[in-house]
């Protein structure tokens, strides 16, 4: 059941460790409400993560429920010194990055933009008023054209928003890595972009 | 464009991105699961395509011994299976790239051959697979350099040094022969004979990536695993991993 009113901000929020370990515990020990807490708690990310890899709502949905299901399974494999979100999700990705590829779908299609950024009769951000839609389109674009290995990272930074930390343990590679990766795929982005005629 | 990390985040909540509530399906799925209690870990998850060989591995116990014996090299195992293992994926190398660019997107370093008899390398990939990245040198095949049926390639050496659990799994049948063998001053392993299964095996549990593999010599050097796949005896592998120098 589709909810509203899940905001970037409460995705940014790195988490109430001591109750986030506890719930974690409790889910180890067959606790499926306190699953259902942590699901809450990282979904809204969790979606985004696939949404960027399989470019679909519904495929978003499905692979993103997959993965969480098959995380409750492998909960006895997190070590609880390491942090959740970036193990939950890896798990995501690679269950998105399945997905992929067994449809056999190479060409990524373009990222959906939303038709009223300001729904729900909030005020429009300033934020969505400084960027027009056929703006937000180029420079998506670019970003989807870059090769595999700044994509994951640039994607992962500056639209899903995670940190530096968690791109690498998502990623599955090290920080040093996604730093320098991150320079090297804006550096890309700015050549792309910075040919615009204002 | 002033500030292209902010263009970025901007350009992020223009995005309509899926907003479902996933804690009801979830939780209702774990519980029905729970409820089961089957026991039995579901071994295969590797999708069935209509094109899958299926392969019965089923080992005598002697030679289940000889092979549990075997060491494990950083990230690969080698093991007996009585499953049925499907290999389905096909070779999958990323991107390809200059030695150069390799060796700077690779997280260790690299390793090339000088003055092999096999010559330079006629591709250079790297990808994001397994999790920490694998720089794979690719030689097609001619004369000297038979094709092997499970690659379709000559020769295929790669590295990589995994940064995430998990890690492959070699399934080896009767007709195989795998030892242990010392390379460049490491401990590795080599397995001839029946072209043996290679799955990777993520921190779920997860099994993909099953593809059929040919001889294979790998070792492993400074935490780094080096796996050279061909159709190579086992003395030419060798002599290949010995002209390997770092690439600078």
């Amino acid at each position: 059941m589709p909810v509203g009113g899940v905001h970037v901000s409460e995705m940014s929020v790195e988490g109430r460790p001591l109750e986030e370990k506890e719930l974690i515990a409790d889910a180890k020990s067959g606790d499926a409400s306190a699953y259902g807490r942590l699901v809450r708690l990282h979904q809204a990310v969790a979606l985004r993560v696939a949404y960027i890899v399989v470019r679909d709502h519904a495929e978003a949905e499905d692979v993103t429920q997959e993965a969480l299901v098959k995380a409750y399974r492998a909960l006895g494999r997190f070590r609880e010194d390491a942090p959740f979100r970036p193990w939950l999700l890896r798990i995501v990705r690679n269950e998105a990055l399945n997905r992929r590829r067994s449809t056999g779908r190479r060409e990524l299609l373009a990222l959906r933009a939303a038709a009223d950024p300001v729904s729900g009769g909030a005020a429009p951000s300033p934020e969505t008023e400084v960027m027009s839609g056929e703006e937000r389109e180029r420079v998506l674009a670019a970003v989807d054209s870059l090769p595999e290995r700044y994509r994951s990272v640039i994607s992962a930074r500056f639209l899903v928003g995670l940190s530096e930390a968690e791109t690498a343990g998502m990623l599955g590679i090290a920080s040093g890595t996604v730093k320098s990766r991150t320079s090297r795929g804006l550096t890309r982005l700015r050549e792309m972009l910075g040919d615009r005629d204002d | 464009m002033i500030d292209l990390e902010r263009t970025l985040r901007l350009a992020a909540t223009g995005i309509d991105w899926p907003d479902a509530d996933l804690t009801g399906p979830v939780v209702a799925r774990i519980t029905t699961a729970e409820k089961r209690t089957t026991g039995s870990r579901r071994w295969i998850q590797v999708a069935l395509a209509a094109a899958a060989i299926a392969i019965f591995v089923v080992a005598t116990p002697a030679g289940r011994q000889a092979v549990a014996d075997l060491l494990e090299v950083a990230g690969i195992r080698v093991s007996w299976s009585e499953q049925t293992v499907t290999p389905v994926a096909e070779l999958e190398l990323g991107e390809q790239v200059s030695l150069e660019e390799a060796a700077e997107m690779a997280s260790f370093p690299l390793l090339s051959p000088i003055g092999a008899e096999v010559g330079e390398a006629d591709g250079v990939y790297f990808s994001d697979f397994p999790p920490g990245g694998a720089v794979h040198l690719v030689w097609e095949s001619d004369r000297s350099l038979p094709a092997a049926g499970e690659t379709g390639v000559g020769l295929l050496y790669s590295q990589f040094k995994l940064e995430a659990p998990g890690g492959f799994t070699k399934t080896v049948q009767p007709g195989s022969e795998a030892r242990r063998v010392q390379v460049r001053d490491n401990d590795g392993f080599w397995i001839e004979g029946v072209p043996h299964i290679i799955f990777y095996e993520d921190e779920t549990g997860s099994q993909e990536r099953a593809r059929l593999a040919a001889n294979v010599l790998a070792w492993e050097e400074g935490g780094v695993t080096h796996r050279i796949e061909t159709t190579l005896a086992l003395d030419d592998a060798l002599r290949l991993a010995e002209s390997l120098r770092p690439i600078s």
